[in-house]
C-alpha cells in the first residue's frame, strides 16, 4: 500500500473487520430490542393455544414496520444533527 | 497482518462473524427460525412487506459518525447508498421464504397462514354453515310429515293419496330437499357474514377478545334484520350479540 504522498488513506483490513463487527453488534441489539418490544405489546400472557390468531400476527407486524420507522427518523434527525455540529465545528475550525 | 487485496471479506452468513466473537448475545433471527413467533407467516400475511424492505434498508443508520467504526478510519460519513451497501455485505439477512427452508413443514405454515386471511374464513364457515343449515333443515323438514300431505302444488283436487306410493314418496323427498336447501343457504348466509365481519374487525383491531365476536354477532343480527325494520334490526343485532358473546365467553374459559 503507497500513498504517493497524497489520497486518502485507506481503512485497514483491521479496522473493516471491526467496523463490520460492530455494525453486526448494533442490528443484533436492536433485533433483541424489538422483539422483546413487540412480544411485550403484542401477545398477551393468557396463552391458550400455541399458534399467532389473527390479531396477534397484524399486530406484530404493524409494531416491527413502526419500530423500523421510529428508528429510520430518529437516525436521520440525527445524522442531520451532527452534520449541522460537524459543519459549525469546521467554521469555527477555519476561522480560528 | 494485511492481504493483498484490500477488500472487506463478505461475511455470508452470521455464524461465520459469531465464531470470531464469543461474547455476542445473539438469538437466530426470527426470520430463520423455524417456529415461534410466526414470522415468516407474518412476513406472508401481510398486505406490504415493509417489514422486510425494512430490514434491509438501513439507510437511515447513522454510521457516519466517528464513533461508530462506520467509515472505518477515512474521516468521511458515508452516504446512505454507502451505508447501505455496508448493511447489505455485512448482515446478510435474507427472508426466508418457504422454499429456502426445506427442513421446516414450510408447507403445513403456508395453509396455516392462508387460513387466517379473511376471505379464506368467510368461504369456509359459509360452506360448513351450509352443511349444518342442510342436515338442520332437513330434519326439521321430515318432522312435518307425521300428517298426510295436502295442498302441494299439481296434487289432484281429491288429495296426494290417490296418488301411488312411489309418486308420494318422491313429492316428499323433493319438499324436504327444497326445505333443507332453503335453511341451509340461510344459515351459509349466517356464518359467512359473521365469520367475515368478525375477521375484518379483529384485523383492524389488531387484538382477540371478546368484543370482536359481539361487534359481528350486532352487525350480522342487524344486516339479516334490515329488511323488516330499524326495530327488528335492533332487536336482531342484541340478539345476535348476546348469542355471540356467550358463546364466545364459554369457549374462553372453558377450562
Amino acid at each position: 500500500m503507497s500513498f504517493l504522498g497524497f489520497g486518502k488513506p485507506q481503512p485497514t483490513l483491521a479496522e473493516k473487520m471491526n467496523a463490520a463487527e460492530q455494525e453486526l453488534e448494533m442490528i443484533t441489539d436492536m433485533f433483541n430490542r424489538l422483539t422483546r418490544s413487540c412480544h411485550n405489546k403484542c401477545i398477551p400472557t393468557d396463552y391458550r393455544e400455541a399458534d399467532l390468531n389473527k390479531g396477534e400476527s397484524v399486530c406484530l407486524d404493524r409494531c416491527v414496520s413502526k419500530f423500523f420507522d421510529v428508528n429510520i427518523k430518529v437516525s436521520e434527525a440525527m445524522q442531520s444533527q451532527s452534520q449541522a455540529m460537524r459543519g459549525a465545528q469546521g467554521g469555527a475550525g477555519f476561522s480560528a | 497482518m494485511e492481504n493483498q487485496e484490500d477488500e472487506i471479506p463478505e461475511i455470508k452468513n452470521k455464524s461465520e462473524a459469531f465464531k470470531s466473537k464469543k461474547n455476542v448475545d445473539i438469538r437466530r433471527p426470527v426470520l430463520c427460525q423455524k417456529k415461534k413467533f410466526g414470522a415468516p407467516t407474518i412476513l406472508q400475511t401481510s398486505t406490504t412487506h415493509t417489514s422486510t424492505i425494512r430490514l434491509m434498508n438501513f439507510g437511515g443508520f447513522p454510521l457516519g459518525g466517528k464513533g461508530l467504526g462506520g467509515t472505518g478510519g477515512s474521516g468521511e460519513p458515508l452516504t446512505p447508498e454507502q451505508q447501505q451497501m455496508q448493511m447489505v455485505k455485512t448482515v446478510s439477512v435474507p427472508p426466508t421464504s418457504p422454499s429456502d427452508n426445506p427442513t421446516a413443514n414450510s408447507d403445513g405454515k403456508q395453509i396455516q397462514a392462508g387460513m387466517e386471511s379473511c376471505p379464506v374464513k368467510t368461504v369456509i364457515s359459509g360452506g360448513m354453515g351450509f352443511g349444518l343449515g342442510a342436515v338442520f333443515g332437513l330434519f326439521m323438514a321430515s318432522m312435518s310429515y307425521d300428517t298426510p300431505m295436502t295442498g302441494l302444488p299439481g296434487a289432484p283436487a281429491a288429495g296426494l293419496q290417490s296418488l301411488p306410493l312411489k309418486e308420494q314418496v318422491r313429492r316428499g323427498f323433493k319438499d324436504m330437499g327444497q326445505r333443507s336447501y332453503s335453511t341451509g343457504k340461510n344459515f351459509a348466509l349466517v356464518g359467512s357474514i359473521f365469520a367475515g365481519t368478525e375477521c375484518c374487525i379483529e384485523g383492524f383491531r389488531a387484538k382477540n377478545d371478546l368484543y370482536n365476536g359481539v361487534s359481528a354477532g350486532c352487525l350480522t343480527g342487524g344486516v339479516l334484520a334490515a329488511k323488516a325494520g330499524p326495530q327488528a334490526a335492533a332487536v336482531g343485532c342484541a340478539g345476535f350479540a348476546a348469542f355471540s358473546a356467550a358463546i364466545d365467553y364459554y369457549l374462553r374459559h372453558m377450562d
